[in-house]
């Protein structure tokens, strides 16, 4: 598998696409996110597809701006879900920094670790976000729900990084 | 060279990495100090909802063909089951119609007997349920109906069954439903044959449990639970569910409503409480009583 292997990923041509498509994506899928699929399984966990393409950035991008924008996207799950002011904000761009804290490690690694890499930083992720709602009057959150949603985030990384890694694989064409 | 442009990669990610922590600490700002039910917020939210109401309806539609196909299927492996059922259950309500048309007869009569007010009457609006927005953190939906079909805050939402939560905020062409499951919903109840008064509380979990129950009050394995009425936005009497009790003995209630397959719901409105009409005998009752 090629998702995301590259490391040369800053030809010109390529870095708009490769800064701007990952945002776009993260922004469709905070929207898609919300579409009841009437199974019960699924009703109360969040998918978190979003992280898939704002893992990626945290790889590859190395504008100064996205992590503003990464938070900015965060703000906005927060104004559409009814969550807290802040808690996706804080959520996502946790999960930016932690996954670009390793970026030197991760871009080494196979697939499985890139994988592996992603569903550790997205247990820590909805781990701290079950914190906050356990600390906070007006919210809470049972914490194998949290877990299972991290699990649930895990499994979708391998479809969405082989489309993500189609921008690396045209680039290095 | 090469060391230098190491070095210069180097500073670059610890930037990045500094501008990601100010960020981090920025929304933690947000997080500690902006208050949920922040006007400004609510109304962005609401904008927001507004907004992309026509996107959701777009991205929903196929996700509710699937669903009507998927219960078309189940409808036709079940098909003689299902007719069977059908006919019992419209037996029994033709049975239970002529009570009610009895029920209704003395009930009006008691009304106009002991003078009480007119109930108001109710006004249901349809609406198809466009956004999802359950997770482990939330319990809400996104309707597509708003200010300009009359939906207020504070109104019944009811699906096909019973009460399933209430409108928390409204736009010009959408809605936002809380629903009884979410941690910040506190319905009053009121619990039959006892009439028990109760508040059904949410936890984010699929049973919501019965708080502030009077000392002493005796309530049974499978008694019905109703709204109370009290604070008058919901109507008085509209089902819930019923009451069970967890193995250390709290009740929770079992909701008639299944929440994940909820594609259409009702919002009820009421209108104001009218005083009875003056009728010469209601006076002379009145004054009696007097």
């Amino acid at each position: 598998m090629n998702e995301f292997s590259s490391t040369n990923v800053q030809a010109p041509g390529q870095q708009l696409l490769i800064n701007i498509f990952p945002l776009f994506l993260v922004f469709i899928f905070i929207l898609i996110g919300h579409v009841s699929f009437g199974l019960e399984i699924t009703t109360h966990l969040d998918p978190a597809l979003f992280l898939v393409p704002v893992f990626f950035l945290a790889l590859h991008s190395k504008r100064n701006l996205t992590p503003v924008l990464i938070m900015l996207l965060g703000l906005f799950k927060d104004i559409i879900d009814g969550t807290p002011f802040g808690f996706w904000g804080v959520l996502i761009t946790f999960f930016y920094f932690a996954a670009h804290g390793q970026q030197q490690v991760l871009l080494r690694a196979e697939f499985r670790g890139r994988w592996l890499g992603y569903a550790a930083v997205s247990f820590l992720t909805f781990l701290i976000a079950y914190l906050i709602a356990a600390v906070r009057d007006d919210m809470l959150s049972l914490f194998w729900l949290s877990m299972a949603s991290a699990g649930l985030s895990a499994l979708w990384f391998p479809p969405i990084s082989i489309l993500l890694g189609m921008l690396i694989i045209d680039e290095q064409e | 060279m090469a060391s230098f442009r190491s070095r210069k990669s180097e500073l670059r990610v610890l930037s990045v990495s500094g501008i990601a922590v100010i960020c981090l600490i920025f929304a933690a700002i947000c997080l500690i100090f902006v208050a949920r039910d922040d006007r400004v917020i609510g109304t962005l939210r609401q904008l927001m909802s507004d907004a992309f109401a026509p996107t959701y309806d777009v991205i929903s539609r196929p996700s509710l063909e699937l669903r009507k196909m998927r219960n078309a299927a189940t409808n036709l492996v079940d098909l003689q089951a299902s007719y069977t059922e059908l006919e019992q259950e419209n037996q029994k309500l033709r049975e239970q119609l002529v009570e009610l048309r009895r029920t209704r007869v003395l009930l009006d009569r008691y009304r106009e007997l002991l003078a009480l007010p007119v109930e108001p009457s109710l006004h249901v609006i349809s609406a198809r349920v466009i956004a999802d927005l359950q997770s482990p953190f939330v319990r809400t939906l996104v309707a597509n109906t708003g200010r300009m079909a009359g939906v207020q805050e504070g109104q019944a939402v009811t699906g096909g069954r019973g009460l399933i939560g209430r409108v928390v905020s409204v736009g010009r062409v959408s809605s936002r439903l809380l629903l009884l499951t979410d941690f910040n919903s506190h319905v009053p109840v009121l619990i039959s044959p006892s009439n028990t008064r109760a508040i059904l509380s949410g936890n984010n979990a699929d049973r919501p449990v019965l708080r502030f129950l009077p000392k002493n009050a005796r309530i049974e394995e499978g008694a019905q639970v109703v709204t109370s009425g009290k604070g008058g936005q919901v109507p008085i009497g509209i089902p819930i569910g019923v009451v069970r009790f967890d193995g250390n003995g709290s009740p929770y209630v079992d909701l008639l409503e299944d929440f994940h397959n909820l594609s259409y719901v009702r919002i009820i409105s009421t209108r104001a409480i009218e005083p009875p009409p003056s009728d010469p005998d209601t006076q002379i009752l009145t004054e009696r009583g007097r």
